[in-house]
């Protein structure tokens, strides 16, 4: 026995020194560190010492008559290893926190060695963006307590709405509040749910706040993921499909814009042209123009085909949450802090005068604190409120037309979502609470809370 | 819980049961011992783990972390809600608190409803954005102000994790607070330091350790420094004030840091009257040794430029100085106090503080207040009488002059704020909008004030430029943020219920001026001796909080005393003041108190006033200035409202009046000055003028020691000595032209800071 333990044990030995060591991945392992240690004063918004280290292609760019901050296969003449490996604590990085650690050092030195490769597809893109999506840990089966709504989506049918959850997205029947099935997987926080039109996919947009965003991409039937569509270095806060399906715009906290092909998830757009989060977008009717409402104050217009802005109107003086096209394509709605939904005007019928400082033509105002994304369907625009109310007004006059409301007062309304051939709306309340109302008759149908128990 | 599932991990090895004990917060150890004894008993019995839930569930059930009472005053303890981070208007990063927990219930929303919930994760308490950034987790521009394995973070993610929930409305209120140890206010050396700790009272009687929720800081960080833990430790001997703030609430105490000096031997100099005893009381303790008396020719300068405003004529200088009676000092202010330079010259200092401008009160109010004012001192009109005509004044501004107060306060705020800061010695202007950062001023305290003034109406008069100050029968202050009625406060007495048609400022002015009156009595004390003195016993002396003491508190309640119980007689406080030894010491320090600047333990100088340099330097030469619109011969300490086309003037501090700041007269000595000096219009005007009259003795071919004697005793109250004499006959003697010879010598003595200062 212990003779064969021996040959065994001799036999695990040689197979670790022969065994070949992986490469050290850029995208696995630098990027993270960077992203981590470095990235926070040596990013795009602060670069200490003009030293970017936010993309692979900021990393290396060299500047004449300074030292190689990366040369390929020479960690020891490389700028970056000096400054964290240095003892002189003036120099040493980073600078405001604890050294890396030896086994850090390690990856760092080696992957410089084996030639500083670069192992995604766009050197140019962030380092939230090249990072490998992480398998996020399983949701409760149980919920201990229950959790902001913070998305909804009616299935194209009627018959399934899906809701946010904690780390998973969850998907109930509206009409009797049964939980349907759940789809596991998701980032810690879902913000955005998007059914496709023909009903097969469902995209929800979410993240780690503060950390990273993701769009997954989930088969609606079976809960199986197709894809990681988007990453970003913050939450991802909008997402849209346009009215045929195929095309797939992102809003994030990284102050970006993409437009995805929905068939592969090619990219189709980058816009980055926001100084804030964009917080919702909207496809035009005629889905050559793609609007946002940003925490910069704005709300813009951008066309599809060049990502130029075409409009932007900055009236709101106040985040803007909300955004939507009339169905003529003329006029705009945007919704926001301060209790207020701004009517202003596209500016597209002159679209070779590529207005900007779009024309504000009203404002519907005393709608609670804030107000957040807005449903335009027909003639009605459908909006939630941190008063708790929802309320549609009339796309063509402002006028009110129906408020919805709980009678003991109700915590602040998060999401809503609209389902057009029966009418009904659903709102998202911060304490968990789903409400299906019909829209026609103002009544309310169902009431659940959303979290499985 | 957490208590009971640790403990349970640890019952199978009874060793590390110590560890397990050493792990827990302070609060849970009694608890904690308690189960590991009872444990242990258990441990020969066969259902000793149903027996250990059972007694470690009733006996730690734990209190659920209070948002308001833990977690808020942490965010001020931590820093989070100052003024330059997130409790600035606008926030920081998006995310705004009220600062330093004003208004608790919008702090509750805006971390956890605001952005969608994003800052707290009650199912993952380590992923809320609250503790990952101040805890450098992610990237904070604030830096680390949550360290992860302190206290602070604790006790959030706790709150977190049971739900981020808000107090129910039945949670009893914190009713004050207490600094311990209680009788603790003098720290010596060898070991000056002391730990503090904090109790607070609730509403339903009970108390808590509170020491690692509040917040200290320290007024003088040169005197001794505070750590956040409340261990208090003096760097040097001196003075400072801890304060500490919980909540809305705010204690402080002054701490004396007493070092023994080498070779110091308290000399029991000679003491005139009580603030002399008070005094020496102070820097006795404080190991400092006064300085002796000032000679008489710095006497008699000092004192008839404190009294009167002018210098001494070279007649009362030498006849002052020949005088041989013991009691010629008190005789001299005596006298200096009923002279009738004394009354316009301190209804200067009152025109300062009621912001007296033509532009405010036109020309004719001016005067006419300015009148009033002369004649309310000259007469020597009690301080509360006055202070109440000031304050319930209505009518016509011309028939009535004081109703002008309410002119220049044009609305409630600035009547409350003027009155506050006048007569309560208080800057109230920060709690308009939030509560007081550095006092225990509430925004509550600040409506409920502007209550009071709320009703004063002011219409225009029949004649040009009148203006009629009448009481409406309504009107009310909203609070603007909570939209409810203030009705109006008296500090230290709450609420006061006015009957209707009576007039608020007459309840008001009663309470100021009642001879118990905290603040009353004290504030123009203060400052009373700072115009002697040159520095108030509170500095700045129209900021009185407990975060400044003063710097000799039974001095100043003595002197507050006396004054009430005079009957508000500022003369006779004046003259208290200016008999004492300690107005009189010399300027000039001794070993044990050269570093003194606080304490009076010699006389400090002090650059004259402009008005008082501009009216030395007209004596001085002997020409008078002309100031437009007034009778000829007027002196610049007359003034009824400042001459803003007076360069000399203005650089020299004379105030624009457009505020009741005591700050509008800077301290500091500006580089402007000095060129004024050098080079000025004014100055070089007179140096050569026909009708300096220095010149004229030059003319008139007095001799060069009549003339230069002339000089001294006229702007410096002396003669000169030899060397000076020597110097000065050298150069008029050498000189080609005799005219520019006298013009220089002028030119020297009144640059000489002997001159400038009041010393």
């Amino acid at each position: 026995m212990r003779f064969l333990m021996m040959i065994l044990a001799a036999a695990w030995a040689v197979g670790c020194t022969t065994a070949k060591p992986e490469a050290v991945s850029f995208r696995a392992d630098i990027a993270p560190l960077l992203r981590a240690k470095c990235q926070a004063c040596h990013g795009e918004r602060k670069a200490e010492g003009d030293f970017r280290v936010d993309s692979f292609t900021e990393l290396m760019r060299t500047v004449a008559d300074e030292p190689a901050r990366v040369l390929a296969g020479q960690p020891e003449a490389s700028l970056l290893l000096e400054l964290l490996v240095t003892e002189d604590a003036d120099e040493q990085m980073p600078q405001k926190s604890e050294p890396l650690e030896a086994n850090e050092v390690a990856l760092f030195r080696k992957w410089i060695a084996e030639g500083a490769k670069f192992d995604g597809a766009d050197p140019a893109l962030s380092l939230a963006q090249v990072i490998p999506a992480r398998e996020h840990a399983a949701a409760p089966v149980k919920y201990p307590r229950a959790l902001p709504v913070t998305a909804l989506a009616f299935s194209p049918d009627g018959t399934e709405l899906a809701v946010s959850g904690l780390r998973e997205v969850t998907v109930w029947n509206p009409a009797t509040g049964q939980l349907l099935r759940r789809i596991p997987g998701m980032a810690q926080r879902t913000y955005a749910l998007a059914w496709s039109p023909n009903g097969g996919t469902l995209a929800a947009g979410g993240g780690i706040p503060g950390e990273l965003g993701e769009v997954r991409v989930f088969n609606a039937a079976t809960g199986n993921l197709k894809a990681v569509a988007h990453k970003a270095g913050d939450v991802v806060l909008d997402v849209q499909y346009d009215a045929n399906g195929t095309q797939l715009a992102v809003a994030d906290a990284d102050n970006l814009i993409t437009v995805y092909h929905a068939d592969d998830f090619s990219t189709r757009l980058r816009i980055d042209n926001h100084s804030g989060w964009v917080m919702a977008l909207a496809f035009s009717p005629d889905l050559r123009f793609l609007a946002s409402a940003s925490r910069d104050r704005s709300a813009k217009i951008f066309e599809i085909k060049t990502g130029e802005p075409i409009s932007t109107y900055g009236g709101h003086g106040a985040p803007v949450l909300g955004v939507a096209f009339r169905a003529d394509g003329k006029q705009m709605f945007s919704s926001g802090r301060g209790g207020k939904i701004h009517v202003w005007k596209s500016g597209l019928a002159d679209i070779d005068g590529k207005r900007f400082g779009a024309e504000k033509v009203a404002e519907i105002s005393g709608l609670g604190r804030e107000v957040y994304k807005l449903v335009l369907h027909g003639n009605l625009v459908f909006s939630v409120s941190a008063d708790g109310k929802a309320r549609v007004h009339q796309a063509t006059d402002r006028r009110l037309v129906r408020e919805f409301s709980v009678a003991d007062g109700s915590d602040w309304l998060q999401s809503l979502a609209f389902h057009a051939p029966s009418e009904r709306l659903a709102t998202g309340v911060h304490d968990g609470t789903v409400r299906v109302w019909d829209t026609k008759t103002g009544k309310l149908l169902k009431s659940f809370t959303a979290t499985p128990r | 819980m957490e208590l009971l599932k640790s403990a349970e991990s640890q019952h199978v090895k009874y060793i590390s049961w110590i560890q397990w004990l050493k792990n827990l917060r302070p609060e849970q150890r009694i608890t904690g011992l308690y189960i590991c004894l009872v444990s242990f008993i258990l441990r020969v019995m066969s259902l000793r783990v149903f027996f250990f839930f059972a007694l470690a569930g009733v006996v730690t059930a734990a209190q659920p972390v209070s948002f308001r009472h833990e977690v808020v005053p942490l965010l001020t303890r931590q820093g989070c809600n100052s003024g330059t981070c997130h409790g600035s208007p606008s926030g920081k990063g998006g995310f705004v608190l009220s600062l330093l927990a004003f208004d608790v219930p919008a702090d509750h929303l805006s971390m956890t409803h605001d952005l969608a919930g994003r800052r707290v994760d009650v199912f993952d308490p380590d992923l809320s954005l609250i503790l990952r950034k101040p805890s450098n987790a992610l990237s904070h521009r604030g830096g680390l102000k949550l360290p992860k394995s302190g206290r602070a973070y604790r006790i959030i993610r706790r709150w977190i994790a049971e739900g981020c929930q808000m107090d129910p409305a039945d949670t009893p209120a914190c009713t004050g607070i207490e600094l311990q140890p209680k009788d603790v206010s003098v720290l010596r050396w060898p070991r000056p330091t002391a730990q503090l700790r904090v109790k607070a009272s609730f509403a339903d009687g009970t108390t808590r350790d509170i020491s690692h929720l509040v917040q200290y800081t320290i007024s003088d960080e040169a005197i001794a420094e505070v750590t956040p833990d409340g261990r208090l430790t003096g760097r040097k001997r001196g003075q400072a004030a801890v304060m500490v703030r919980y909540l809305e609430h705010v204690v402080a105490r002054a701490f004396t840091f007493v070092k023994p000096v080498p070779g110091f031997k308290w000399s029991n100099p000679l003491v005139a009257n009580f603030i002399d005893e008070k005094v020496h009381a102070k820097l006795r303790e404080l190991q400092y040794l006064p300085s002796g008396l000032c000679s008489d020719s710095e006497f008699v300068r000092r004192v008839h430029l404190d009294v009167i405003g002018r210098l001494p004529t070279i007649d009362e200088t030498k006849a002052f100085l020949s005088d041989k009676k013991p009691d010629k000092r008190p005789r001299l202010i005596d006298s200096l106090l009923e002279r009738p330079e004394f009354a316009p010259f301190w209804a200067q200092k009152w025109g300062d503080l009621l912001r007296l401008t033509p532009s405010a009160v036109t020309a004719g109010g001016v005067h006419k207040l300015n009148r009033w004012l002369v004649h309310s001192l000259r007469d020597n009109k009690p301080y509360d009488a006055f202070a109440r005509e000031l304050l319930t004044a209505s009518g016509s501004t011309y028939a009535n002059p004081p109703a002008n107060y309410y002119r220049t306060a044009a609305d409630m705020n600035d009547a409350l704020e003027t009155t506050t800061q006048i007569f309560l010695g208080s800057r109230l202007a920060c709690a308009k909008c939030h509560n007081h950062p550095f006092e225990r001023w509430t925004q509550d305290d600040y409506y409920g004030l502007g209550a009071v003034f709320q009703r004063v109406q002011r219409q225009a008069g029949a004649r040009p430029g009148e203006m009629f100050i009448t009481m409406a029968r309504s009107g009310e202050v909203r609070h603007p943020r909570t939209g409810r009625v203030m009705k109006p406060w008296l500090p230290g007495e709450g609420v006061m219920d006015v009957p209707p048609g009576d007039d608020p400022r007459r309840v008001f002015a009663k309470w100021l001026t009642q001879r118990d009156n905290p603040w009353f009595a004290k504030v123009e004390a203060n400052r009373l001796w700072a115009a002697v003195m040159g520095r108030g016993l509170v500095e700045p002396i129209d900021d009185f909080r407990d975060s400044n003491p003063p710097v000799n508190s039974p001095l100043l309640e003595a002197l507050g005393a006396e004054f009430a119980k005079s009957g508000f007689n500022r003369r006779h406080l004046l003259r208290l003041i200016l008999n004492s030894n300690t107005y009189q010491s010399s300027s000039q320090p001794n070993a044990f108190n050269a570093d003194d600047e606080l304490l009076f333990s010699h006389y400090r100088p002090h650059l004259l006033t402009a008005e008082q340099l501009l009216d030395s330097v007209c004596q001085v030469t002997g020409v008078p200035e002309n100031f437009a619109g007034l009778p000829p011969g007027t002196r610049a300490t007359a003034l009824p409202t400042p001459q803003l086309n007076n360069a000399f003037l203005k650089v020299f501090g004379q105030p624009t009046r457009s505020s009741a700041c005591a700050c509008e007269r800077p301290q500091e000595p500006r580089l402007g000055q000095a060129l004024e000096l050098l080079n000025g219009k004014f100055l070089h005007g007179r140096l050569e003028h026909p009708a300096n009259r220095i010149q004229k003795m030059a003319a008139e071919g007095k001799s060069d020691d009549e003339i230069i004697t002339k000089l001294y005793l006229s702007a410096l109250a002396r003669a000169p000595s030899t060397g000076e004499l020597a110097a000065a006959r050298k150069h008029l003697s050498g000189a080609s032209s005799r005219k520019s010879a006298v013009a220089d010598l002028c030119w020297i003595v009144l640059n000489l800071n002997e001159f400038l200062f009041q010393h």
